[in-house]
């Protein structure tokens, strides 16, 4: 009697401890990435300071893989139901599963959601902006000592700097490099710094044939043959182009090629035509409405620590990203950042003034056509009214969703 | 209709040996040691393939999967999509190019590694390294040849004042980089298949050629063609359809499906309407099917035509 006493008193205990035990672990956030390496490191650090302020949160990154088999598992985990708690995504993987997103809008505060830069807020704020990289102009100083600051400037610079060398009849260097298929971003901010627009505010309307979009697509167009179009990646060649508007998360790549030709490459902020702009890439988190609400908790208590501006900047000091807040921007260590690294200037004085993607649900179908439409201009396959008014029908189609 | 009736199979009586308990007691270990293949195939192959006839039914959504049924929506649209029937031709040029010239080329060197030559092994393997080398790797070298600048092909070709090509960058181009590249990594396995085929035909047809007087040209063209004719309709078939699904080359070639879509084929069609962009599964799928009815058509075609052709011996 006096044991089987003994014995269940003994089994409520280890009951009870081990219910304790569950209430008290931390909640842990299952963060989907795929950042390697020196990346990974930073995210790791950014987790180590949360979770020392945030002790009963635990962050738990785990790499996918390539973005698109990040993507791949993003699709199969919420049609089987087994999402994280949250993730990266890029824009335009967002249309097929907002439905399975929480919208993040109601847990920011007006001067939160203010702080973040305007041209990164994505609709009904699904997604906060994460790593992003902007459109910069790169330059090689051997051959442009001083980058132009217009659109005027960037043409005859162009024109100047497109020459045969040898008189062989084959040009030797190009003054600009364009990629219209795989990198349609160089005209969008041509468009954007002329005042144009894909669609109109609604989406509605097709704005991309109007006088601004033409005038835009004129002068894409009047580059051409001064410009080396390719798919290749242009700082695969360093010294065939004298100048490219390319993102700012290529600079190392830039910096390595151009020191192995023996150039020294630069950046600058885009020419203005219009007004000042450029465009903004790369993704964005969101935090799935299906994850357990201890973890959407946690998880959205992440996020505001991951905007701060000291944790903004120091991820885009560690990353060569930049910092995705306004405060990010005036932070203490993006300041030392800018004044130890000149090259990334450029990059943070443009970010207040750069778009990201339209957040439209086709509109990765837009934008393969625009590409089709860019690489019609530059190859000279269609004039460019037959180039717009073809995308413009293409378009037109893809506004219902 | 008598074809149709054999394969009533209910209707048909219980096999004798179903009957005889010895008869499993021999045969159930063997069906039991194919459950796992079964199982893999039936999970990663078949399920697939007649999920993809369901789903080129629907309008996919993925939080909502499989969406919204639209019968044969799919396929109009992909029928009335000019890049659907440019990528087609795209893949029939590729086919009806490089498949004829990859055998009659893997002919000539089978016929030349067949003899009695000085490092005839070294030759032999020297050729079947393009088929053994990984793909991704072959085609970033041969990014490397094709490149404008600085590139082996461009440079061979100002040896003999042809100026150079833009061969990643210009539309025209992108097609023939495509086809002396797909060329250049089958001969040698084809080469191979068609050595091992002129080894197996016994020598006493050539020696009956030699004294009737054959020439070197007919005893090939009598004897050595017809008798490899199993392994000339093997290789058809087989690079038939590896041609039909063309689309790592293009891929990793021009980092994406060229200059104004001029090497995107029937399969990079379909990658892209699933994968890149907008994600349009219900298309994809229904263009799978389509590829998939013209493979097997032609398929079909190539086996009626072998019946009266293939000589074995």
């Amino acid at each position: 009697m006096k044991l089987r006493s003994l014995m269940i008193v003994t089994l409520l205990a280890a009951f009870a401890m081990g219910f304790v035990a569950m209430a008290q672990a931390p909640v842990t956030v299952e963060f989907w990435h795929r950042f390697s390496s020196r990346h990974e490191t930073t995210l790791e650090q950014l987790s180590v300071w949360f979770e020392a302020l945030n002790p009963d949160i635990n962050i738990e990154w785990v790499y996918q893989g390539s973005y698109s088999a990040l993507q791949q598992k993003i699709t199969g985990a919420v049609v089987a139901g087994e999402v994280p708690t949250m993730t990266i995504f890029y824009e335009d993987w967002i249309p097929p599963v907002e439905d399975a997103l929480l919208p993040l809008g109601p847990y920011f505060t007006a001067e939160e959601t203010a702080d973040i830069i305007p041209g990164l807020l994505y609709k009904d704020m699904l997604t906060v902006p994460f790593n992003k990289s902007i459109m910069v102009l790169y330059y090689i100083e051997d051959y442009v000592p001083v980058p132009p600051t217009t659109w005027q400037e960037f043409y005859d610079m162009a024109v100047a700097n497109t020459v045969d060398e040898d008189g062989d009849g084959t040009i030797d260097r190009y003054g600009v490099g364009f990629r219209p298929a795989a990198n349609p971003e160089q005209f969008f901010c041509l468009l954007e710094q002329n005042n144009g627009s894909i669609l109109n505010a609604d989406w509605t309307e097709v704005t991309l044939g109007n006088a601004a979009g033409l005038e835009a697509a004129n002068f894409y167009a009047s580059l051409a043959p001064y410009s080396w179009i390719t798919s290749e990646y242009l700082n695969s060649n360093v010294g065939y182009v004298a100048m490219a508007i390319d993102t700012s998360a290529g600079y190392s790549y830039w910096e390595a090629a151009a020191e192995s030709a023996g150039l020294t490459v630069k950046t600058a902020v885009l020419p203005v035509g219009k007004k000042a702009a450029s465009f903004i890439q790369g993704t964005n988190i969101g935090i799935f409405k299906d994850a357990d609400p201890a973890e959407i908790q946690a998880g959205i208590a992440f996020l505001k620590f991951l905007l701060q501006p000291e944790y903004t900047g120091y991820f885009a000091a560690m990353t060569g990203y930049l910092p995705v807040t306004i405060g990010g921007l005036d932070s203490a260590v993006w300041n030392y950042v800018l004044a130890t690294a000149p090259e990334v200037a450029a990059s943070s004085e443009m970010m207040p003034v750069g778009v990201g993607s339209l957040s439209h649900p086709n509109y990765g179908d837009m934008r393969a056509a625009l590409s089709t439409m860019c690489e019609e201009i530059m190859l000279g396959a269609a004039t460019v009214e037959e180039a717009i008014a073809a995308a413009v029908a293409e378009i037109e189609a893809l506004l219902d969703y | 209709m008598t074809k149709l009736k054999s394969l009533a199979f209910w209707k048909k009586p219980i096999p004798y040996e179903w009957r005889n308990p010895e008869f499993w007691k021999d045969t159930a270990w063997a069906y039991i040691y194919l459950i796992p293949a079964v199982v893999i195939l039936a999970a990663f192959t078949f399920y697939p393939f007649f999920a993809t006839f369901r789903l080129s039914l629907y309008k996919v959504s993925f939080t909502n999967f499989p969406g919204k049924y639209i019968g044969l929506e799919n396929f109009r649209y992909i029928f009335a999509h000019k890049y659907f029937w440019s990528s087609l031709w795209h893949t029939v040029v590729i086919v009806g190019v490089s498949v004829p010239i990859t055998l009659l080329l893997a002919l000539m060197v089978a016929n030349l590694l067949n003899k009695s030559l000085r490092f005839r092994t070294f030759a032999r393997t020297s050729f079947f390294l393009s088929y053994i080398t990984p793909m991704v790797a072959v085609i970033m070298v041969w990014r490397l040849m094709y490149n404008e600048q600085y590139g082996l092909i461009n440079y061979v070709l100002g040896l003999f004042n042809i100026q150079s090509i833009s061969w990643l960058n210009k539309p025209e181009a992108a097609l023939p980089a495509v086809i002396i590249l797909n060329i250049w990594r089958y001969v040698g396995y084809q080469a191979i298949i068609l050595l091992a085929g002129m080894q197996g035909i016994d020598q006493m047809y050539y020696e009956a050629a030699r004294i009737d007087g054959a020439s070197g040209f007919q005893v090939w063209r009598k004897i050595t063609v017809p008798l490899l004719t199993p392994q000339i309709f093997f290789l058809l078939i087989i690079s038939m359809i590896g041609s039909f699904k063309v689309f790592t080359e293009i891929f990793v070639l021009f980092n994406g499906p060229g200059a104004l879509k001029s090497a995107q084929t029937l399969v990079y069609y379909i990658m892209d309407q699933g994968f890149f962009g907008t994600p349009h599964y219900g298309r994809a799928a229904a263009a799978s099917i389509i590829l998939f009815a013209i493979i097997f058509i032609v398929t079909i075609i190539q086996m009626q035509v072998a019946k009266r052709r293939v000589h074995y011996q």
